[in-house]
């Protein structure tokens, strides 16, 4: 390539070809389905959370680009054995930086090249808002499990 | 010998030290720019500019005068029969809402149908859809045949009393297929039915004759014939101007204005509300000087040349499956590559400054129609040459073995 082409780099590459989570069948008591409205492409994120609301197990599927299927797998390797809460706050963390100035550190470095790229940030960010839906569903399971409580 | 292009030496872009590499591939969403058309801009706003049709100065009576001339220009260069035929407008996409608006909205009911087809570009499509949506009225889409174009025994056999109008591509924007337009307008005319041609992908490369196609409406914008971010046009065929109602209410389309009511002016310039783009005007006015001082057959037959010989080269890779059909006269192809995601396609492209277009190219009717989400698509303009093909074939090959995987497409 003439042009170095931050978007591709090999950690991102390595993601995109070996996928952590993708397609695997779990036992999900939470699923939400998101699309990118500017190429039509899909993702579902299945969630399996104990009663601590720890992740253990999530997976997602879905016909999706390089960058979508690297940052959902990043996802599935980041997020495992996590609380949904926490979860909350690691995707605010990624979108308000992606979106921004700063870095992601750790195993999120592979996403820092497509901030230059700003039409292919929603290609990136896509598996975390799909997954931002299942952290509301959980928060709305929570609340009306407090208010049964209330109640009762 | 190698096909190279006696026009590319007309776009200031590829000498600027930013963009000398570029491999442009996206004439279908804008053509770049000829000098003559980028000077007459910088003549336009320096030395010229004022407000057509309303000052009696010196300066806005000339900006009247190249306006007029400019209309007669347009006129001719699609061999329309009068100047009052042609109006001005911001492109295509205004040009089809002021039909829907103007001329179909006032008369179409729940009785009624429109007649498009399958492979219409969303400004071609969703006026229509929306009008049926809240008339009640029925939107006809046409399928296509096996060589992609519009299948005219499913048109013909669509057409009845109650059929207001047909809408329909001149030359498909995703595809790059031509469709038999006269010979729709026939159908059309034994059926007394208008017929609505969007033009924007014909514009740049054919030689227009509206009288002969025989259409009521031509629509096109100004930036698919070389001319910038000009103005686009709208042809009305005389026939159906006392039919129309202004769409855009403003200055410059009344005759009279009282308290109590408004007489607005008989001409279809009652389409002309507001301010025109007289800056535009020019542009394209000096876009069509450009075009008429190249044959038009000389155009035809280089584009065939470069087009040919792309579609040779895309069919030697065995991970390319065309979407457009093998039609060595079209400029337009898209295509999808296996395994390998067409957004990253694009990306990948763009880092060795190959633009191409990627996506639904606001025609989703149409993808979906074929059963995909989003193609590749090149199109070539008269600057395209045979260096920029073999770039493009050269990464396709990089990008397939970077980035194919067979988990793509379970």
């Amino acid at each position: 390539m003439n042009k170095s082409n931050t978007m591709y780099q090999r950690e991102l590459l390595k993601h995109h070809q070996f996928p952590v989570g993708f397609n695997q069948t779990i036992n999900a008591n939470f699923q939400a389905f998101d699309e990118n409205a500017f190429c039509g492409d899909e993702i579902s994120v299945e969630v399996n959370c104990n009663k601590k609301g720890e992740i253990e197990q999530i997976s997602f599927k879905g016909d999706s680009c390089a960058i979508c299927r690297a940052s959902a797998s990043i996802m599935c390797q980041l997020l495992k054995n996590i609380t949904l809460t926490s979860a909350d706050s690691t995707i605010l963390n990624i979108t308000s930086t992606l979106k921004a100035k700063g870095d992601l550190h750790g195993d999120l470095i592979p996403l820092n090249g497509i901030k230059q790229y700003p039409v292919r940030l929603q290609c990136a960010l896509l598996p975390w808002t799909t997954l931002g839906n299942i952290v509301q569903q959980y928060k709305c399971q929570i609340e009306e499990v407090a208010s049964c409580k209330k109640i009762g | 010998m190698k096909i190279i292009s006696a026009w590319k030496k007309d776009f200031p872009l590829f000498s600027s030290t930013a963009h000398q590499d570029l491999h442009y591939f996206d004439s279908a969403a804008t053509c770049l720019v000829p000098k003559i058309v980028a000077e007459c801009s910088y003549h336009y706003l320096t030395q010229e500019h004022a407000n057509s049709h309303r000052g009696i100065y010196q300066l806005s009576n000339n900006a009247t005068v190249k306006v007029e001339q400019t209309r007669e220009k347009i006129k001719d260069f699609i061999k329309a029969h009068y100047p009052k035929e042609i109006i001005f407008c911001s492109g295509t996409t205004e040009a089809i809402n002021i039909i829907a608006k103007g001329f179909i909205k006032p008369k179409i009911n729940a009785n009624h149908n429109i007649i498009i087809s399958q492979a219409e570009h969303h400004a071609n499509f969703l006026p229509w859809q929306m009008l049926c949506q809240q008339t009640g009225a029925e939107l006809r889409v046409i399928r296509l045949n096996k060589n992609h174009v519009i299948d005219i025994d499913h048109l013909s056999s669509s057409i009845d009393t109650n059929t207001l109008l047909i809408a329909v591509n001149h030359i498909s924007n995703v595809l790059g297929t031509t469709n038999p337009v006269k010979e729709i307008c026939n159908i059309a005319k034994k059926n007394n039915v208008p017929v609505l041609i969007d033009g924007a992908q014909a514009i740049g490369h054919y030689d227009i004759n509206v009288s002969d196609i025989g259409c009521d409406f031509y629509a096109f914008s100004g930036h698919k014939m070389y001319a910038g971010n000009s103005c686009g046009i709208l042809y009305i065929n005389k026939s159906h101007h006392d039919s129309f109602i202004p769409v855009t209410l403003g200055g410059g389309i009344v005759d009279k204005v009282t308290n109590e009511e408004t007489r607005y002016v008989k001409s279809i310039q009652k389409l002309e509300a507001g301010t025109l783009n007289t800056g535009g005007i020019m542009c394209l006015s000096a876009a069509i000087s450009y075009l008429n001082n190249i044959d038009k057959k000389e155009i035809k037959q280089y584009l065939n040349q470069v087009s040919t010989y792309l579609l040779n080269q895309l069919s030697q890779l065995s991970f390319i499956k065309l979407i457009s059909p093998n039609d060595e006269t079209a400029s337009i192809i898209a295509f999808m590559m296996n395994g390998v995601h067409s957004h990253d396609v694009a990306s990948i492209l763009d880092s060795n400054n190959i633009a191409v277009r990627v996506g639904h190219h606001c025609a989703q009717p149409l993808h979906q129609y074929l059963g995909i989400k989003n193609s590749i698509r090149v199109s070539l303009g008269i600057y395209s040459q045979q260096e920029d093909i073999d770039e493009l074939v050269s990464t396709l090959v990089s990008c397939h073995e970077m980035l194919s995987t067979d988990i793509f497409h379970e």
